[in-house]
């Protein structure tokens, strides 16, 4: 996958703008504030059509503006597509090759970016709930499936948590309910612990190369408050119909939804150790680069073709050995985008890479 | 800025107010209705007031009915050991414009979602028990939409009945008759897969 061009129109501090990187490695130099996550924002968007800093889109808009425009020009499975995004309010339009869609999904194997960003580091530090959303846009990128059964499920939370907050229970209600969680419970938990079964092994193997002592790294899913091993959808059905049947009074008298997908988290462990509590800032950072580039693995196999990659800011924090290796795992295939101040030292990783320089809403080679 | 005649803005204004109309529908109608002479406006203003006196729901199935009994459940050669439940009377006249199904309804007005405030109570199901109790069904099918709550309106109704003596069955998702398969969008042929029966 490839961006072969953007254009950008009042998005955050872009009046105007147009970008024709490279193909394969871009380094955007440029001062602090001067607009740099700004355009690995936008690329982002056109893959998911939301950003990675904010779940506003009203935010991206120029200050002042009424909406902002981004279309692109982009290259997937040896074609290419014209992506146009237009919003505006509540309005969203959004167009490829000049068809007007109305789905997310319509999008899907078009355009997928594996974002590296400062803030992963909450991935290892945060609340579980910055786990589950890594795990889904991986997977409702990769498969319209998960995606339907994940919005299925959401609707099917809101409906019974709204019948456990009623003054007057139904309990025959509540189990219906019970028995369509189950339903799309069962296939998110086993499409999740399929992914983290890969992202396991992946992160697991490029972890062995980051660290110089050869440290483990493993990845573990816990659904139904404990670990998750790989199952066959219809026995996670089961365990879910019968971790509901014993909390269902726990959930009428906390007037909430305690089982379910809905409560997913998935840990790091070292050596053995959860990663949340024993290791060090170097290590956690190796870490979320690892679960970076598994993603960037399981969505390379997926779709035959390498995603696009994003690198915000990392190399600030990376010491020389790190920036090294990080050159020989990048895959030399896909097409990178990189920030980074005048005074960072990218190593290895600019061998090759062209130059672009941001300046106040503006880019120059 | 000259506006419309009071009188007619406010025609204008009622029209805007239906489904798929805006000002400039609404405007075209009007403009229509000036022309038509005295008689004409007469019986079609007429039609509207006799509609609403005379149209309610069938004391049996709960369809709309310009009758207490509506004309399905009135006519004597349907098949009253099936009965077929639908969310809204216009699922009804659905299957019926199809013409091959010949058993009664049930209209159970609407599909749960507490979330908008329509829970067990705000639907007709004590109604369909009482339809059920007073004839000799033998199955009845739950035609509600494929969506979450149409889904979860069956189970729910599954849950109510289980314990009459009655067969429960849904009806199948699947492929658009007429198309080929890979004309229809991968959900539909995912349900359609799972919803296979043997030959
Ligand atoms: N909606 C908006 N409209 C106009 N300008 C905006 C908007 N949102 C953010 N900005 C401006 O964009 C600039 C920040 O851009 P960006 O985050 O891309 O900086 P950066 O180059 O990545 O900086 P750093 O090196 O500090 O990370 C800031 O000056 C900010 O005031
Ligand atoms: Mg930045
Ligand atoms: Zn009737």
């Amino acid at each position: 996958m490839r961006l072969l061009s953007l254009r950008l129109v009042n998005f955050r501090n872009y009046k105007e703008l147009v970008f024709k990187p490279k193909e394969r490695k871009n380094i955007l130099v440029g001062k602090n504030a001067s607009g740099k996550t700004n355009i690995l924002e936008s690329i982002y968007f056109l893959s998911t059509l939301r950003s990675f800093r904010t779940a506003k889109s009203k935010e991206l808009t120029a200050w002042g503006e009424n909406g902002f425009f981004i279309s692109a020009k982009l290259q997937s499975s040896g074609m290419e597509h014209n992506v146009k995004i237009f919003i505006s309010g509540k309005k969203k339009v959004v167009s490829l090759n000049e068809t007007n869609i109305k789905k997310g999904t319509q999008l899907l194997g078009v355009f997928y970016t594996v974002i590296f960003s400062p803030s992963d580091m909450d991935l290892i530090k945060g609340d579980p709930g910055l786990r589950r959303k890594f795990l889904d846009v991986l997977l409702s990128k990769t498969s319209n499936y998960y995606l339907s059964a994940l919005q299925d499920y959401k609707k099917v939370i809101k409906q019974k948590n709204k019948v456990l907050k009623s003054q007057y229970i139904d309990k025959k209600l509540i189990e219906t309910y019970n028995q369509q969680i189950c339903i799309y419970g069962a296939k998110i938990i086993f499409l999740r612990s399929l992914a983290v079964n890969r992202l396991n092994v992946t992160a697991g193997k490029i972890f062995k190369n980051f660290s110089r002592a050869n440290d483990n790294l493993m990845v573990q899913y816990f659904s139904l408050y404990r670990p998750m091993p790989e199952l066959n959808e219809c026995d996670i059905k089961n365990m879910v119909a019968a971790e509901l049947e014993k909390s269902f009074f726990k959930e009428i008298k906390q007037k909430i939804c305690l089982v379910g997908p809905h409560r997913d988290d998935f840990k790091f462990n070292i050596n053995g150790r959860d990663a949340k509590s024993f290791s060090s800032e170097g290590q956690k950072r190796s870490i979320v680069f690892c679960l970076r580039l598994s993603e960037y693995e399981i969505v390379k196999k997926k779709f035959k073709e390498p995603p696009v990659i994003l690198m915000d800011d990392v190399f600030g924090e990376l010491d020389k050995d790190k920036k090294n290796m990080l050159k020989l795992v990048i895959d030399p295939q896909s097409q990178v985008f990189v920030t980074c101040t005048e005074t960072d030292t990218l190593a290895g990783l600019a061998n090759g890479a062209e130059r672009f320089f941001v300046k106040d809403g503006t880019i120059q080679k | 800025m000259n506006q419309y005649p009071v009188s007619i803005q406010k025609v204008i204004k009622w029209f805007s107010r239906l489904p798929g109309i805006g000002y400039k529908s609404a405007e075209r109608m009007v403009t229509k209705l000036l022309e038509m002479s005295s008689d004409e406006i007469d019986s079609f203003a007429g039609a509207m007031i006799e509609m609403k006196q005379n149209i309610r729901n069938c004391s049996e199935c709960n369809a709309i009915s310009d009758h207490k009994i509506c004309a399905v459940c009135a006519d004597s050669s349907r098949d009253r050991t099936i009965v077929c439940l639908v969310e809204q009377a216009k699922d009804m006249f659905a299957i019926e414009r199809g013409g091959g199904y010949n058993g009664l309804y049930f209209v159970l007005g609407g599909k749960l979602s507490p979330l908008n405030g329509i829970g067990p109570d705000q639907l007709a199901f004590s109604m369909l028990e009482t339809f059920i109790d007073n004839n000799n069904f033998t199955e009845i099918i739950l035609a509600t939409g494929s969506d979450v709550e149409g889904e979860a309106t069956s189970v729910y109704t599954q849950r109510l009945l289980k314990s009459k003596d009655i067969k429960i069955s849904r009806i199948a998702y699947g492929v658009p008759v007429g198309s080929s398969i890979d004309f229809a969008d991968e959900m539909t042929l995912l349900r359609a897969i799972e919803g296979r029966r043997q030959y």
